[in-house]
């Protein structure tokens, strides 16, 4: 089918009222989902899977994605606000729209994240109608070889993430791959480090763990200062970007929207890696790259267009080949299973309603979301204006139900605690937390691939160079490596470095 | 003074706390049983097939006993996560758990559990179990089981996917391979759908389908050659051999079952069994079963209680046969 | 003694620790990683990078080296302190009496305690507060929230 014959007959069914109707409830849910930290749209879906029971598929399709990247939306609300991530996907966008928060530009950031969303929303989809089957091609090529050196180069970015010390970052990048090794390891079976809590045996919870090094690390900081100090003084300026705003970000926006497409069309990408990749494009290529990290609108712009792209991108695998790229898709997959549809290469042929009504219903969804949004920055500005001493109080309630609300377990709280302390300190004796998390996500992707290689190859380190891509990504890496080195960008980054000392 | 006030301040919620620590039981009669919503703990994630069936029952259940069952989800650890929620909950018949039976004789002798295997759990039943099969890509020459024998002699290292180390398709898998003296490489995944990608962008050579490689073979993406984990043949595909057909030595599957905490009163106990058999053999569930692929395959409470020490002792001398276990 | 010095010393000891724990695990060949074998090359690596931090912290004017006590300067130190202990008492007390009373009561004492709020103004915002997000969460969005021995 055409691509206006799809769009049009898609459209039709994702404009009957019923759909409507779930469409609005899916996106006003997850925005709200997004906004409390910690819930998130995985446990609000599994909650709401009953509620699909009596309506059709289409329609409980279309409620759950609603759910989904309208969580995404909302996620950065509270990443910018107060320095919590609503979403793992929204922890990047701590680190400049928070400054941007605290520059009284809270309205541009929330606009400009609401903008790029909804742009790399909506041309990801186009994206997915035109070119699902070859994507999807590519995407299969990854095997156990190409993830690692993927991962490799996602690691070797870190290195343009670092704000200050290069080695301490390093460091924290070692630590985080350390700690993501926790739990049980896929290949052998054994557990590691658990200490015979089951709850680690899946691994340290990265939400909670999110939570507390950014956001309660952040309230211990404020904490500390008297009441009389403002946490946010400066004026609240214009609620909205400005027409430079938008010629900073534009391309930050296309950027993040390429890249969070393809990393979320990766089974195992999704929207952490691809805001993470896009923040250090972003300031890989910025002419400025010392802007980072204190209020660089090309930080928020990019991360945020990513992630929803890379929600877009993640329905590829799954409407063409009944793939599910992470545990949101996986339910998708149930509530299809549930309903008698089972999705696989024939789903196309064999419901083509279904799946043109889905995707036509990202697009509408998007557009409330757009909708929605953007005059609950308004709002949510003036929630800033609360004194802190009121807001602090709610924020750490939120937090500490957020948190437990994840998985249902205390475990989860004792991590964000911990975290939190440990955030705290981090910053106290000026060590990144960025790398970090970064480290910690992509460290069980970057080992599985590892040793399944090793097992592929029977221990020969060639195979890693043996397919086109997996190649590719070495020889950027190295090349990145060499870059960093150069004693060009060595005199670049110590201007970044001293001038950071000098902004304090 | 001030920071003496905050002192005091955290003395009291610690006081506080220390004085909620004590908690005390509920009585619980059967007769009034159930008088408060349930909760159904599930041990995988949402969207999984053990969910899609736990949420089945709780939803048929609810109807029968007149309050709210509500699915919760522990996944984690092949089970023990949930399993090990659910040894610590009270006996009241209002927790309850839907998870692999493995987690009484095969998990403990895997891992370190923080329960104890025999005396956590008062089994209800069994209503399901995994199944699997060995698939090659349509696309390939293989035909048949024994074409798949003769092509692996000739070709030594094929690999395989798996949902996970000693999971019980791996394992199938590998006694396939002993019995007939097949070199294949086992690659472990996290999850059926894991394996399932990478075996679909050709990155492993056959795959050890775990239930959700049906869809695939219904789809004529897959050809199934040989089923694993059974007893006997499988109804949806009668011309497939089962391993035993085959010559070989089988794993077990693990089963599907539902169970509270031990110490479940008789009475409540009875009345869970009745309500949840009702439920699973009702046309609603067996159609829900049907779309997830699994079989229905009933067993009493009281009989794996009797059979999880029998088991327990097999799968141990299996483990050390295989080099599992020393 | 510096900041660096000391956080690379902490880091340092953490490291070794890892390093041990990795190669319990077992390390394994190169051609058959074992299960300790990632660990233990993170460990390393950061072990290592923590030794540069603590060495460098010797000499004079690189790294950071301003001195532990100044690192808290005036600052309200006792409040995030106050704030981290009621939080682990919130950890301790959810399951045990449920969410509704811990967090009235948490909040209150972070309320009355650390924010120096009047009774009145205190109850009035821990109740609103507890109750509302009580609402939000129990009620609308249906996420189980613990209940607790006295069964709200």
């Amino acid at each position: 089918m055409d691509f206006m014959g799809s769009l049009i007959t898609g459209l039709s069914v994702a404009c009957e009222p019923n759909n409507l109707f779930f469409c609005f409830m899916g996106v006003f849910i997850g925005t709200l989902i997004g906004v409390l930290p910690g819930l998130g749209p995985v446990a609000t879906m599994s909650i709401l899977l009953p509620v699909t029971y009596g309506i059709s598929a289409t329609t409980a399709i279309i409620m759950l994605s609603g759910i989904y990247y309208g969580a995404y939306y909302g996620g950065s609300t509270t990443s910018i606000l107060v320095n919590i991530p609503g979403e793992t996907a929204s922890v990047i966008t701590c680190l400049d729209g928070y400054q941007m928060a605290r520059q009284g530009r809270a309205g541009p950031a929330l606009g400009i994240a609401a903008f790029g969303s909804f742009i790399a929303g909506t041309v990801g989809i186009i994206v997915l109608q035109v070119l699902a089957p070859p994507l999807v091609a590519v995407a299969l090529k990854f095997g156990a070889p190409e993830y690692f050196s993927l991962m490799v180069l996602g690691l070797t970015i870190l290195i343009f993430l670092a704000e200050k010390s290069v080695i301490k970052a390093l460091m924290m990048a070692g630590v985080g791959t350390f700690l993501g090794t926790v739990g049980l390891d896929t290949i052998t079976g054994v557990a590691r480090f658990s200490f015979d809590i089951p709850e680690f045996l899946d691994g340290l919870g990265i939400v909670p763990m999110a939570m507390g090094l950014f956001g309660i690390a952040e309230i211990f900081f404020n904490l500390e200062k008297s009441i009389k100090t403002d946490v946010t003084d400066a004026k609240i300026g214009h609620l909205l970007p400005s027409l430079k705003d938008w010629m900073e970000s534009k391309w930050a926006i296309a950027r993040g929207t390429v890249v969070g497409f393809f990393l979320g069309i990766l089974p195992g990408g999704g929207g952490v890696l691809a805001s993470f990749v896009s923040y250090a494009v972003e300031k890989m290529v910025s002419k400025n790259p010392q802007k980072f990290g204190r209020g660089a609108i090309e930080g928020v712009a990019g991360p945020e267009s990513a992630n929803n792209a890379a929600a877009s991108g993640g329905y590829i695998p799954l409407l063409t080949l009944g793939i599910p790229v992470g545990v949101v898709q996986a339910i998708l997959l149930g509530a299809l299973m549930l309903h008698g549809i089972t999705p696989g290469p024939m789903l196309l042929k064999e419901h083509p309603d279904l799946f043109w009504g889905v995707i036509a219903s990202m697009y509408v969804g998007n557009a409330m979301l757009l909708v929605l949004n953007l005059p609950l920055i308004g709002l949510w500005v003036k929630v800033l204006r609360i004194p802190y001493s009121i807001l602090f109080p709610l924020i750490l309630l939120f937090c500490l139900i957020g948190a437990y609300a994840v998985n249902n377990s205390t475990v989860d709280v004792a991590i964000m605690l911990f975290f939190g302390v440990v955030g705290y300190l981090m910053r106290k004796f000026e060590y990144e937390p960025a790398p970090f998390i970064m480290a910690f996500v992509l460290s069980p992707i970057m080992e599985q691939s590892l040793r399944r290689s090793l097992i592929i190859s029977d221990g020969h380190f060639g195979i890693f160079f043996a397919t086109p891509i997996s190649l590719g990504c070495l020889i950027l890496a190295g090349l990145l490596l060499i870059l960093a080195a150069l004693p060009a960008f060595r005199k670049r980054r110590e201007k970044i470095v001293t001038e950071a000392e000098d902004m304090g | 003074m001030r920071t003496m006030k905050v002192f005091l301040a955290m003395f009291t919620a610690v006081g506080l706390t220390l004085v909620c620590l004590i908690s005390f039981p509920l009585p619980v009669w059967a007769q009034d049983y159930p008088t408060k919503p349930i909760t159904l703990y599930c041990s995988y994630v949402a969207g999984a097939t053990t969910d899609i069936t736990a949420r089945a029952l709780a939803s048929g259940v609810e109807k029968l006993l007149r309050v709210p069952v509500m699915v919760e989800n522990k996944p984690g650890g092949n089970s023990t996560v949930c399993a090990s929620l659910i040894a610590s909950k009270k006996p009241d018949g209002y927790t309850l758990a839907a998870m692999a039976a493995g987690v009484v004789n095969q998990m403990p002798l895997l891992y370190k559990i923080p329960y104890d295997p025999f005396n956590s759990f008062t089994q209800i039943m069994q209503y399901s179990r995994w199944i699997g099969g060995v698939c090659v890509l349509s696309e390939s020459p293989i035909k048949t089981i024994q074409d798949f024998i003769t092509y692996s002699k000739a070709h030594p290292g094929m690999t395989y996917g798996s949902p996970g180390m000693y999971s019980q398709q791996h394992l199938g898998v590998f006694m396939f391979g002993e019995c007939k003296g097949l070199q294949i490489k086992h690659i472990p995944y996290k999850g059926g759908a894991e394996a399932i990608t990478a075996f679909l962008g050709k990155h492993t050579d056959f795959i050890a389908g775990s239930g959700s490689h049906i869809p695939y073979v219904r789809q004529r993406a897959f050809r199934m050659l040989v089923i694993y984990n059974a007893t006997k043949r499988d109804p949806n595909f009668p011309d497939i051999p089962i391993l035993s057909e085959i010559g070989c030595e089988d794993y077990p599957a693990d089963g599907i079952m539902v169970a509270g905490p031990k110490g479940l009163p008789d009475p409540i106990r009875k009345k869970l069994h009745d309500v949840f058999k009702k439920v699973a053999e009702g046309p609603e569930f067996q159609k829900v079963l049907e779309q997830v692929n699994m079989p229905y395959d009933y067993k009493d409470g009281t009989e794996l209680d009797k059979e999880a020490r029998v088991k327990y002792e097999w799968f141990k001398a299996f483990y050390k046969k295989v080099g599992l276990l020393k | 003694m510096g900041a660096d010095r000391v956080s690379s010393l902490c880091w340092l000891a953490f490291g070794l620790l890892c390093i041990y724990g990795s190669v319990m695990l077992g390390l394994g060949t190169m051609r058959e990683p074992g299960t300790g074998f990632f660990p233990f090359l993170a460990g390393c690596f950061f072990t290592l990078l923590a030794l540069i931090v603590f060495v460098r912290s010797l000499v004079p004017g690189r790294g950071f080296q301003a001195r532990i006590s100044s690192l808290w300067e005036g600052a309200i130190w006792h409040r995030p302190l106050a704030v981290g202990i009621l939080m682990a008492g919130y950890i301790l007390a959810l399951e045990r009496i449920g969410f509704l009373l811990t967090s009235l009561v948490v909040l209150l004492i972070m309320l009355k305690g650390v924010e120096k709020f009047s009774w009145w103004k205190a109850l009035l915002i821990s109740i609103l507060s507890s109750g509302s997000t009580f609402l939000l969460f129990h009620v609308l969005l249906k996420a189980t929230l613990p209940t607790g021995i006295f069964g709200f």
